[in-house]
């Protein structure tokens, strides 16, 4: 293992780490990248394997909590209504993501502006569009051209089926009159490089095997190895390191597979280690010149944490829903209440994401993310026999609005395998989302109604998704003003003037949509920036 | 080390178990006792101690009853232990539906993993024209106010703004849209 130094030292080999060092390689600097997981073939994915769901809840559970893994960093949810997800590896939580790719939409870069509300992004959704393009050939994305819903752009790709749990759910929204739309999504409907097309085995979460879903381990990874970009597994960086003289980032210490700690020199360090990891290292990276923390004069690394908080309504139907049949998460998604409206009592909005069921051992432990068994008893036998199969379900995902004590700090006791302290999420839903989960609650049961179910069934609004914090966004937002925010418009800490960020926790506001679209284009976003500026990078 | 139940607590759980997942015989759908559950809940019983020692306590309470175990006696002792009997209903649930041969019970594919999942028929063009023609006929549903300035500008006359009134597939032609006024076209039927 060499610790030359490199150009470019990228922390975390997931999606928007694999996305920069890409929009990088034309530079020919040297590049290297650190992922505390490991490189997992996809002949090990569950998804290949008979006894597949039992993994759902071991080694391929997305709650670390759950799997302790070696590469897995503990997080302490003890105060928090929903505990963060994710997967640790290359290709990062794109390995068990669900491949929903809905882009952010223009309104959502000026929620201050429009609606009074959080901060505006220092740049806009036509700022981002291209590389939302980019990205979107670099992944191979399925869906319908055409959706009223955003200004239009084409997905190379067909739609997946809809199947007939999204023809039934589709013709209830068109008998409301509301909008819906084939959802996109970063999984092929057709071969394509060398992966084979979605066989609709509904086990997105346990790896894809066929490659068919966009893993950055499948679209990225292939190309930046081959291109000579450096990828070392199972290095967990403990710390970013900084000259005391130029108050610049001079590289990383970081525990080896051997468990050692070794140094890594670097001209330029980019963090791409999600909206909770990135905030911890930050925070785990404190020294004289930055008592708390690295690139924290603004106090607002870890802060304004935001989720999608989401509940889900289901109908029971007449026929088969078929619901296991087709990617997990993904059929049609409707924006019908995404916008603001004041006369709904919130303000921003949600969708409304048709969900299909889930295999019989997932539904009976509560469904997937949830922990509530299924009644048993005779009760259980009513269920499984006469409502699992007829099942079809509307996700009420919300905008989580920024606020500043939901946030990331570190455990004072809590660490890792590498006794790295772990972090601590803090976190409380906001009245506005209360609001908007009641409201899509109500419409959802509406809209199941109008579909044609005989039954619909849903918990209170308060009741939030517990494992729904696949997306973790805020924690060291963008902004012009370095007294309230941590990056500039192109990812550089105003603190640290050859540090970057590119993961989700530079989003200043959420949307409502699944963000790992809109991750990947700011980080092609980010890159463009750094070559546009190399000459002057540093300034 | 194997965890063996003794012939009388095997008994037991067999008759708890058939309590928890009763049968369907209309449709030939077997008991959660019937279905082997007992043998995977031993092996589970043998790695981990804690999960032993709830079970013991909870067919240790049962087994002080007099009667055979129905699900009135067990509701009371779900009462008594919630935790030691959710651990056992998980366990039940895990034996039961971790099977293969559970699947096509239920309307699965006994083996739906890679590389075989299932053939699902895509919707023609036809049809997707049909379900999308109520939802394109509204026009666009979103707003974009730097789409208004920018196009005043003349700086990004074709990216946003764009109304779709063609079918699926087909190319579009501009024909304005929310970036004329930044308004929502259409909100609030809720």
């Amino acid at each position: 293992m060499s610790d030359e130094p490199v150009d470019v030292l990228i922390i975390g080999a997931g999606a928007s780490g694999a996305a920069i060092a890409w929009s990088l390689l034309e530079t020919r600097m040297r590049i290297l990248c650190l992922e505390q997981g490991p490189h997992l073939p996809d002949s090990a994915y569950p998804s290949r394997r008979d006894d597949y769901e039992l993994a759902r809840y071991a080694e391929f559970s997305c709650d670390p909590n759950v799997r302790r893994l070696k590469q897995d960093y503990p997080i302490n949810v003890e105060d928090s209504c929903i505990s963060p997800v994710n997967y640790n590896g290359v290709g990062g939580s794109t390995i068990n993501f669900l491949g929903h790719w809905p882009r952010m939409r223009p309104s959502d870069f000026r929620t201050r502006s429009l609606d009074g509300v959080a901060e505006d992004w220092p740049i806009d959704y036509a700022t981002l569009e291209p590389f939302y393009e980019q990205n979107d050939r670099n992944t191979g994305v399925s869906g319908l051209g055409g959706n009223p819903a955003y200004p239009d752009y084409r997905p190379e790709l067909p739609p997946i089926p809809l199947g007939r749990l999204g023809r039934t759910l589709a013709r209830g929204f068109n008998e409301l009159g509301w909008h819906w739309w084939p959802s996109d999504v970063a999984i092929l409907s057709r071969d394509r490089d060398g992966r084979s097309r979605c066989v609709n085995a509904g086990t997105c979460d346990l790896g894809c095997a066929a490659g068919a879903k966009g893993g950055t381990n499948f679209t990225y990874w292939p190309i930046l190895e081959n291109a000579g970009v450096e990828l070392r597994t199972e290095c967990r960086v403990r710390e970013v390191l900084v000259d005391k003289g130029t108050g610049f980032a001079r590289g990383v210490l970081y525990h080896g597979p051997d468990g050692e700690l070794h140094e890594q020199r670097a001209e330029l360090v980019i963090l791409a280690c999600n909206g909770i990891g990135t905030p911890r290292l930050l925070l785990n990276s404190s020294s004289t010149l930055f008592p708390d923390g690295l690139a924290n004069r603004s106090d607002q690394v870890g802060r304004n944490l935001m989720f999608h908080p989401l509940t889900g309504v289901a109908g029971v139907f007449d026929e088969p829903m078929k619901g296991h049949e087709g990617p997990m998460a993904c059929s049609i998604l409707s924006q019908e209440f995404y916008e603001s409206d004041p006369g709904r009592g919130f303000v921003r909005g949600y969708g409304l994401h048709s969900g299909r069921s889930t295999t019989p051992m997932t539904f009976a432990l509560g469904g997937y993310g949830i922990d509530n068994p299924i009644p048993w008893g005779q009760a259980h036998r009513e269920i499984m026999d006469e409502i699992y199969p007829f099942l079809a379900g509307l996700t009420v995902v919300t905008e989580d609005l920024p606020e500043a004590h939901n946030r990331v700090t570190l455990d004072p006791t809590l660490t890792d395998s590498d006794g790295v302290p772990a972090p601590k999420i803090s976190y409380r839903l906001g009245e506005n989302t209360r609001a908007m989960l009641e409201h899509g609650t109500e419409r959802a049961v509406e809209l199941l109604q109008a579909a044609g179910a005989r039954r619909v069934l849903h918990k209170n609004s308060d009741d939030v998704w517990w494992r729904a914090g696949w997306h973790q966004m805020g924690t060291c937002r963008m902004g012009d003003d370095p007294a309230t925010s941590v990056v500039n418009g192109w990812g550089r800490c105003h603190d640290v003037k050859n540090l970057f960020i590119v993961d989700g926790s530079i989003f200043v506001t959420a949307g409502a949509v699944n963000p790992t679209s809109t991750i990947q284009a700011l980080a092609l976003y980010v890159g463009d920036r750094i070559k546009a500026n190399i000459a002057n990078l540093f300034d | 080390m194997k965890h063996d139940t003794h012939d009388t607590d095997r008994t037991l759980l067999d008759a708890v178990l058939e309590c928890l997942i009763p049968p369907d015989p209309d449709r030939g759908i077997p008991s959660a006792g019937a279905f082997g559950v007992a043998a995977l809940i031993d092996s589970a019983r043998a790695e981990d101690p804690t999960l032993d020692r709830s079970v013991d306590r909870l067919l240790e309470r049962i087994g002080r009853r007099a009667e055979a175990p129905t699900e009135e006696l067990l509701r009371q002792v779900e009462h008594e232990l919630p935790a030691d009997f959710e651990t056992l209903l998980r366990l039940t649930y895990v034996g039961y539906y971790g099977q293969a041969r559970a699947r096509p019970l239920f309307g699965l594919s006994e083996r739906p993993v890679h590389p075989h999942g299932y053939a699902v028929e895509a919707e023609s063009a036809a049809l997707l024209e049909e379900l999308t023609a109520p939802v394109r006929a509204r026009g666009p549903v979103y707003r974009d106010p730097d789409g208004a300035a920018r196009d005043a500008g003349g700086e990004r006359e074709s990216r946003s703004g764009q109304r779709d009134r063609t079918a699926p597939g087909e190319p579009t032609e501009p024909t304005g849209g929310p970036g004329e006024g930044g308004a929502p076209e259409r909100e609030g039927r809720a």
